[in-house]
């Protein structure tokens, strides 16, 4: 056996049960219409009976508890209705919506739900809308369904007493056979709630029918009977003893008073029976017997209340109710209607009519089709505005019955919903909405119907819409979707990336320079220039020429003063020489420093200590004595110790100028020099005779002249330096922290000069003096044709522009 | 390790600049001082050490020019070798400085004259202003002042323009540079005694 468990609960309910047995939830689908509802009416097909008793158990709990309260209140009405009567609560339409189908769940609901469900077929003439096929009167029970169901629906208070209502209340009794269709009960479900209003307010003029209304003040339905000509009248239904009536028309007319003498529409009690149609009646063929009777004035209250149900006791016409001597309203009766006495009693044991409901029988109507549109002088003096409030149709009258809701309602006549006080309440939809369901006539053609979209909502709000939510949008999907990597790419796609291409090579592309022949011009400038200055130099220079002058001496100047400064160093006094300078300039410090160190040498032979701060100055050292100084005979360890390299450059000068034994303990050949002939009784940096620097760096000169300079005493300090770092120099002799500078081949030849005897700087001047007047001519002579050029390409440019 | 190092910077700098003034601190800074002069010698070798390292990957690589490295390393060990083994009074180690080292950095120097003369032609070429051409003017005149002429001097230039230019342009000059070092030399000194700069292998 297959079952179904219950998503919800998880009870095992049979296969084919639609909702758990447990639970009451929907087996499957979750959502959506139940079985059977899906299928779509089709236009001119009778919708489906509603059963809402199967439709209950999906409601939610509190509103199955309010209409089983509703049903139990239901029959307690039914119980007390006689003291209803005599004490009838105030007429109200307000009763719930979610209430007004409680009492539809009898058996025969489904025929009363067809029924209410259709129009009557003047009602549609009247919207210019085809009148539905009426349901064949030959149906069993069919009258009688449908007037439970309007009882049901506790609307039988707002039942119109007009004409035109009472007559379609009374369309459920016996005779409704022989009952026209205008009178056939077709209340359709959407106008109830419209015509509560109105409905009401006829209801109480029913109640005091014995008072005359102005015809303003009557209320629309009343009106509604007394709709122009003009307007469509079902024809095709009107039954033949109407239409034998027509032929009547014009002695009715004759008969009937102007609008002026006539009482109201509304009040057919106040018709004289001489001017009431039926009189004339009576004598027609087809028309019904309890027509009939009123025509003979027959019609007496043969019901009394004991017939009448309880719950028809309270919406019988009071009048008659009180006619039958029970027990008085409450509210005091009205006036008594003038032809009460004389209205026709139409007897209604034949056909079963109540008094109550005579009242109401066509015979007190003022058929629309039986008063003439025009009478000549009837609206003389009628009150134009008057007759306009009276003609004025109701809401429902006046649109489309699909479009008539509660809520155009109450937008079209606020005061009376605001009077009845019913509101519907917000997402709780009266039973006669669920009802009316939308069939696929109303819905718009357009709305697509596949069967994704074609999805009709079974409950909640969205109740008998179809195609509201998308089915499958919360459906869980186990596989993801895939999509395509390719790139789709258009051909004006693919050319606007072929021009951004060439924009970003572009950026990157590099701008080739201007080449011209300059680079060419400027390498044979070199080459002229280097091959003149070793020609004209070195022509010179190997020539051996002694042609040009040497500089003259001056005295007290830098030179003098370091020459001088020899005489004051004791004869076999220890004298300190640093070299420091690079290999490249020891040529020209060779020559400068040959004639004063030869000077000191033959005059002093001091005891000579050679240091140096640069790596390389031992070596040169080594070389310079035993070069240009290989005459004089000196020897390392005997009249010279080789202290070596001096690390650490500013502190190790400072160092050793504090502490040169310690600084400096071992010489270049690893012995200790101290203790060596060159350096005995030498422990000081004062204790040197003369500091004699030779430098090629302004740097290296003043780091020896401020960090050992305060440290030297009364020595002398004899800087010889090259000719690029005398002029840096210059201010310390100036300033007498030097005791003399030899700079340069000048003040060499000015030792030299000293000395009496041509050394180096004597050979080297001729080429030295050449080589100089050559660059400066050089130079002055480039700068002039620069200048001349310049000034051409200015011209050149001006007469361009 | 950071602060520490800061920490023994600025010490070791106030000790020795304190000791100036403070004689009984003579002693501490006499050593800090030899400890300089230690790693300052230790420094050359480490050049040394990375100068060989930086060669023998070129030749190790066979990088373009790795021949001269490979020249190089092999007068480097070369050098160290006989130098250590002879001693810079040698007469093959002098005649090794005199016959490679003084007469390639002489021929460098060489070609700085050239250069620096062709230069001095072009200067107008590029800058032609007034500074430019008062500074040809000025070379121009301190090279014929101190050169002669083949029958003595050029008396204007020798005897009055080039003792002026050199004692009174020159001199003021060199002292407006000397003094500007110095104060260069004392606030970098200000500095690192502070810790703003760190020399020393921090930021």
């Amino acid at each position: 056996m297959d079952t179904a468990k219950c998503p919800v609960c998880g009870e095992v309910n049979p296969a084919d049960a639609e909702f758990c047995r447990n639970c009451l939830s929907r087996l499957e689908p979750l959502a959506g219409p139940a079985k059977g509802e899906d299928a779509p009416l089709q236009p001119g097909q009778v919708p489906t009976k509603k059963t809402t008793a199967d439709l209950e158990p999906i409601l939610p709990q509190w509103l199955r508890e309010a209409r089983e309260t509703a049903r139990q209140s239901a029959s307690e009405e039914a119980t007390d209705s006689s003291s209803n009567i005599n004490n009838p609560r105030p007429v109200t339409s307000s009763k719930p919506d979610l209430l007004a189908g409680l009492a539809s769940q009898g058996k025969d609901e489904d025929d009363e739900d067809n029924e209410a469900e259709e129009v009557p077929d003047w009602l549609v003439s009247l919207t210019g809308d085809v009148p539905v096929q009426k349901k064949k009167a030959d149906e069993p029970d069919a009258g009688d369904g449908q007037r439970a169901r309007w009882v049901e629906l506790g609307r039988q208070e707002e039942k119109p007493s007009s004409n035109l209502a009472n007559a379609q209340a009374s369309s459920g009794t016996s005779v409704e056979n022989a009952t026209p269709s205008w009178m056939t009960p077709q209340e359709p479900a959407p106008e109830k709630d419209e015509l509560t209003d109105w409905l009401s307010r006829a209801d109480q003029v029913s109640a005091s029918s014995s008072t005359p209304l102005p015809a303003s003040d009557q209320p629309a339905g009343s009106a509604a009977s007394a709709l122009p000509p003009s307007t469509p009248s079902p024809s095709g239904e009107t039954p033949d003893w109407l239409n034998n009536l027509q032929s009547f028309r014009s002695s009715f007319e004759t008969s009937s008073p102007s609008l002026e003498e006539q009482p109201a529409l509304s009040q057919p009690d106040e018709l004289p029976a001489s001017a009431s149609p039926q009189s004339a009646m009576a004598g027609l063929p087809g028309i019904p017997d309890w027509l009939k009777a009123f025509d003979q004035g027959s019609l007496a209250p043969a019901i009394n209340s004991s017939d009448l149900p309880d719950w028809l006791k309270n919406v019988a016409p009071q009048g008659e109710v009180s006619s039958k001597g029970e027990s008085p309203q409450t509210d005091p009766p009205p006036a008594p209607l003038p032809s009460e006495t004389s209205r026709p009693k139409p007897s209604v044991e034949s056909n079963k009519t109540p008094d109550w409901l005579s009242a109401y029988e066509p015979a007190n109507l003022q058929p629309p089709g039986s008063m003439p549109a025009f009478v000549d002088g009837a609206l003389e003096n009628v009150n134009v505005e008057d007759l306009n409030a009276s003609l004025q149709a109701p809401d429902w009258l006046s649109g489309s019955p699909s479009e008539t809701t509660d809520q155009a309602a109450s937008e079209a006549n606020p005061h009376a919903a605001a009077q009845t006080g019913e509101a519907i309440v917000p997402a709780a939809l009266p039973s006669w909405v669920q009802a009316m369901r939308p069939v696929e006539s109303a819905l718009p053609s357009s709305i697509p119907q596949s069967g994704r979209d074609s999805f009709l909502e079974a409950g909640g709000p969205l109740a008998g819409l179809q195609g509201v939510l998308p089915v499958g949008m919360f459906r869980p999907t186990s596989k993801p979707k895939t999509y395509s990597m390719k790139l789709n790419a258009t051909t004006d796609h693919q050319t606007q990336a072929a021009l951004l291409e060439q924009v970003l090579a572009a950026e990157i592309t590099p701008i080739p320079m201007m080449t011209s022949s300059v680079i060419f011009s400027q390498r044979v400038l070199r080459w002229v220039i280097a091959v003149l200055m070793f020609v004209v130099v070195g022509g010179i220079l190997f020539s051996g020429t002694e042609i040009f002058g040497l500089p003259a001496r001056i005295p007290n100047d830098q030179t003098e003063m370091a020459i001088s400064d020899i005489e004051k160093i004791p004869v076999g006094a220890p004298v300190l020489v640093v070299f420091d300078y690079e290999p490249s300039l020891s040529g020209e410090m060779q020559t400068v420093a040959e004639p004063y160190l030869n000077r000191l040498l033959l005059l002093k032979h001091p005891r000579v200590a050679i240091l140096s701060s640069s790596p390389t100055g031992s070596a040169l050292a080594e070389s310079f004595i035993a070069g240009p100084l290989a005459e004089r005979s000196y020897n390392s360890g005997k009249q010279y110790i080789d202290l070596g390299y001096l690390p650490g450059g500013l502190a190790g000068i400072y160092d050793f100028a504090r502490n040169p034994t310690a600084v400096m303990p071992l010489d270049v050949d690893g012995s200790p020099p101290w203790r060596a002939a060159p350096l005995q009784g030498i422990t000081h940096f004062s204790d040197f005779a003369s500091v004699i620097l030779l430098t090629d760096s302004a740097e290296t000169g003043r780091v020896w002249i401020e960090q050992a300079g305060p440290m030297r005493g009364n020595s002398s300090l004899v800087v010889i330096s090259s000719s690029q770092a005398g002029p840096m120099l210059m201010p310390y002799f100036a300033s007498g922290q030097i005791n003399g500078l030899v700079n340069g081949l000048n003040d060499a030849s000015k030792v030299e000069q000293a000395n009496g005897q041509a050394g180096l700087a004597a050979r080297y001047w001729d080429a030295y003096s050449v080589g100089l007047l050559l660059a400066a001519g050089l130079i002055l002579l480039g700068g002039l044709w620069n200048i001349v050029s310049g000034i051409k390409t200015l011209a050149k440019q001006k007469d361009g522009s | 390790m950071r602060y520490l190092a800061v920490a023994i910077a600025i010490a070791a700098g106030l000790i020795v600049l304190i000791s100036y003034f403070v004689p009984a601190l003579a002693m501490v800074q006499f050593v800090l001082l030899n400890w300089a002069i230690i790693l300052a010698g230790m420094a050359a070798l480490v050049g040394v050490f990375n100068l060989i390292s930086v060669h023998g990957d070129k030749v190790r690589r066979r990088e373009k020019g790795n021949i001269y490295s490979a020249v190089l390393l092999v007068s480097l060990f070369a050098s160290f070798i006989f130098g250590l083994a002879l001693g810079p009074d040698n007469p093959n180690i002098r005649l090794l400085v005199n016959t490679v080292i003084v007469p390639v950095e002489a021929a460098l120097m060489a070609l700085l004259s050239v250069t620096l003369l062709y230069a001095s032609i072009r200067l107008l070429r590029l800058h032609t202003d007034v500074m430019s051409i008062v500074f040809l003017l000025t070379a121009v005149l301190m090279l014929a002042a101190s050169a002669t002429l083949p029958f003595g001097e050029i008396s204007p230039l020798n005897d009055s323009m080039r003792p002026w230019i050199q004692q009174v342009l020159a001199l003021g000059g060199a002292r407006g540079i000397l003094i500007g070092v110095a104060l260069g030399t004392l606030t970098t000194g200000l500095r690192v005694l502070f810790g703003a700069d760190r020399p020393y292998g921090d930021k």
